[in-house]
């Protein structure tokens, strides 16, 4: 790790562990939460934005260094939404609105676009978008006939309908009643929906990771204070076996998306993030069910703390295209670059150009 | 049921409401608080009670009116249940129990529980001193703290039990036996069909989903768990046929229990793999609901009744004798 990146994450440990808001009943109260404040205040909220455009700067290991805390704190702010729209507008002629910002993929069977003259008009209802209802704005990009559209959506343009996961996060649907976006509000995109949506997911597959970490330290401590039979839980094979499973996931994870976040802007990078994403997808199912085994009957109660962090593995695992979907864009992605025949070479020669 | 007549009963044969549960299950009726009674503390009532026992509560048991819970888990007490504290004193006329109880499903709602109680010493044989007593939940030393699931929902509770007075007539069996009483409880508590259909409603929401639209992936996955789902409504038939036969077979219930509730898991990780969704609470839409409510529910089936590792090792022992 960097100093940089020993930095972001002193940073983050530090105001995590002191304003950590979990649940959803009491962030309807406050927003912004005081987690988002003084993630704000300390400049976390604009890295990996370029600062021209008003960001902190920094590299997508850094925007990945704070999603992975953000995981392991199991906080409720839209900071991965924020950063994922600040990557987008890099790529467009916008400034950066200083968050939260949140980012939709739209697709045609949601969303009509019609375009008038220079004036862009959208209908339909995006479902499930992070964080929508506190967003100053909602990054969209959708296919058309012209290829792919970033259109940026402010509040007034849309009606919210309420919507919340297991996870107590928002994700709310965006109603979009004629919605006319001027020109100044749509662009072509230089991002298609496809690499949006793997950039998306490998950022959600990032914060996993920071959730399984934080789940491997309460399941260890706790098959060691736990006492059945007149022993710790700890010394029965049965449980030594589940525990080494849950640490080899854990560990393929945080392997996987290492190897991901070094890539992400290589040009033959896609394969590894998402390669890293399905096999989070599946750590993330497998963590969540040996922690809830290991911890018996007071691991599913509201009290214990568990179920902040295995709730948001079963919600994140699926979300911007879960383990089926980027499975069969790996297949695809094999196809199409000269087959099975090239696939050792797709995934060493890659690693060579860098070290 | 399969009761006597003179408690109300239909005297009907054990394959006869195997089916009829069966079918309940599948249809996803709202059965949980009558379950418990009807499963569990009515054949144990039939099998260890007394007459004046049997007569005060199969009746309203079997009119839908009497409750019960099952208090044999606490705070210290989980797969090593031989290690209750909750002690029973002798009294005059009866015992005093103190202690607590907790994960008691329904315990809000029930109106007695079956507690297991230390009622002796503890001897070299951990399993012998053990005693069930029939303990009225709205006796006013009994105190009821419900428990919230992460869901929300307050499923169970802590129960304590604070010097709660018992008449003598509310001993369940002998004093001494509870454990070889709760063993026997247990082989009707591990191998039933809703070990392996608590998310058979969302196996039926996926089948229609995939309707509208499957590859030859989502098929073949699909057809993998119609597959186990026919060879345990098999297995658990095949034990309800034992059971009513008078047999107790509690090996082959912990294997329907252990391959059960990993299906039940295997349901819930597939629908979500094969229609990824957003779990949204509420949602309008009934497989989202479905498996919503499904991922929250899943870490309970693998725990409740016996935990897999438990079921395991019984299993294990089992294959040495
Ligand atoms: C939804 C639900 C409803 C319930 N309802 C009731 C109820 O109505 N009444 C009631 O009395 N109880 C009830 N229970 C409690 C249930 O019986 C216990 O959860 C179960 O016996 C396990 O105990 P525990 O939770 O204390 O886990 P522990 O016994 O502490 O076990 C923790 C972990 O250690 C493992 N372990 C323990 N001992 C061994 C060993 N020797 N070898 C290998 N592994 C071991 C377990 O398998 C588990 O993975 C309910 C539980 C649930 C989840």
């Amino acid at each position: 790790m960097s100093d940089e990146q020993a930095l972001i994450t002193a940073t983050v440990r530090r105001i995590l562990s002191q304003t950590n808001v979990r649940s959803e009943g009491q962030i309807v109260v406050e927003w912004p939460s005081r987690s988002w404040r003084e993630l704000e205040g300390a400049g976390l909220t604009g890295v990996g934005v370029e600062e021209a455009r008003g960001g902190s700067g920094g590299s997508f290991t850094d925007v990945a260094t704070a999603l992975f805390e953000v995981g392991r704190h199991a906080t409720l702010v839209p900071l991965a939404e924020t950063m994922l729209a600040g990557w987008l507008g890099g790529r467009s002629t916008w400034d950066w609105s200083g968050g939260p910002e949140t980012v939709s993929v739209g697709d045609a069977m949601n969303l009509v676009v019609r375009r008038n003259g220079t004036e862009l008009q959208l209908d339909g209802i995006i479902p499930a978008v992070p964080w929508a209802r506190v967003a100053t704005r909602i990054l969209i990009v959708v296919d058309s006939e012209i290829g792919p559209l970033l259109a940026r959506l402010e509040p007034e343009d849309f009606t919210i309908e309420p919507g919340i996961n297991l996870a107590g996060e928002y994700r709310d649907a965006v109603v979009l009643t004629s919605a006319r976006l001027i020109s100044d509000r749509w662009q072509p995109s230089s991002a298609t929906t496809q690499e949006v949506r793997l950039r998306g997911a490998l950022m959600r597959a990032v914060s996993a990771a920071g959730c399984m970490s934080s789940i491997l330290e309460l399941t260890t401590a706790y098959a060691h204070d736990r006492e059945q039979f007149g022993r710790p839980i700890e010394k029965f094979q049965a449980i030594q076996q589940l525990l080494a499973r849950l640490a080899a996931e854990v560990f393929a994870s945080s392997i996987c998306i290492r190897n991901a976040v070094t890539f992400v802007d290589a040009e033959d990078g896609a394969l590894a993030s998402m390669s890293a994403v399905v096999r989070v997808s599946q750590a993330a199912t497998n963590v969540a069910r040996i922690a809830h085994q290991i911890h018996g009957a007071i691991g599913i109660t509201e009290e214990h703390s568990l179920h902040y962090f295995t709730s948001r593995l079963w919600c994140w695992r699926n979300e911007f295209g879960g383990e089926t979907e980027w499975s069969r864009e790996i297949s695809k992605y094999v196809r199409i670059h000269g087959g099975v025949n090239h696939l050792w070479s797709l995934m060493t020669e890659i690693n060579e150009e860098i070290s | 049921m399969t009761w006597p007549k003179r408690y109300g009963g239909g005297e009907q044969s054990g394959m006869a409401r195997f089916v009829v549960i069966e079918e309940l299950l599948a249809a996803g009726a709202p059965v949980a608080a009558h379950w418990i009674a009807e499963r569990q503390t009515g054949p144990s009532l039939l099998r260890f009670g007394s007459d004046e026992q049997r007569a005060k509560f199969l009746p309203p048991i079997v009119r839908g009116e009497c409750f019960f819970a099952i208090g044999m888990s606490e705070p210290d007490s989980g797969s090593d249940l031989a290690s209750v504290r909750t002690v029973a004193r002798a009294t005059e006329g009866g015992w005093i129990i103190s202690g607590s109880k907790i994960w008691t499903s329904h315990a809000t709602r029930a109106h007695f529980m079956i507690a297991l109680c230390r009622s002796s010493e503890r001897q070299s044989d951990r399993h012998s001193g053990l005693s069930q007593f029939i303990i009225d939940l709205s006796s006013p030393d009994v105190h009821v703290r419900p428990i919230n699931l992460m869901s929300g929902h307050a499923h169970f509770a802590e129960v304590n039990l604070d010097s709660v007075y018992v008449g003598e007539e509310m001993l369940l069996g002998d004093e001494g036996s509870g454990w070889q009483q709760v063993n026997a409880e247990l082989a009707y508590e591990r191998s039933g069909p809703e070990r392996f259909l608590s998310t058979y409603p969302l196996l039926c929401a996926l089948g229609d989903v995939l309707e509208e639209n499957c590859d030859s992936f989502a098929d073949a996955r699909f057809g993998s768990l119609v597959a186990n789902l026919w060879t345990l409504h098999s297995m658990s038939e095949s034990v309800a046929e034992q059971l009513s036969a008078g047999f107790a077979p509690q090996f082959e219930a912990a294997m329907v229990k252990d391959l059960g509730t990993q299906f039940e898991n295997d349901v819930v990780d597939v629908a979500s793999a094969l229609s990824p969704r957003q779990l949204l609470e509420g949602s309008s839409d009934v497989f989202t609901r479905l498996l919503a409510q499904s991922v929250l529910a899943a870490p309970a089936f693998t725990l409740r009744g016996g935990t897999t590792e438990i079921l395991r090792g019984i299993i294990a022992k089992g294959l040495n004798q």
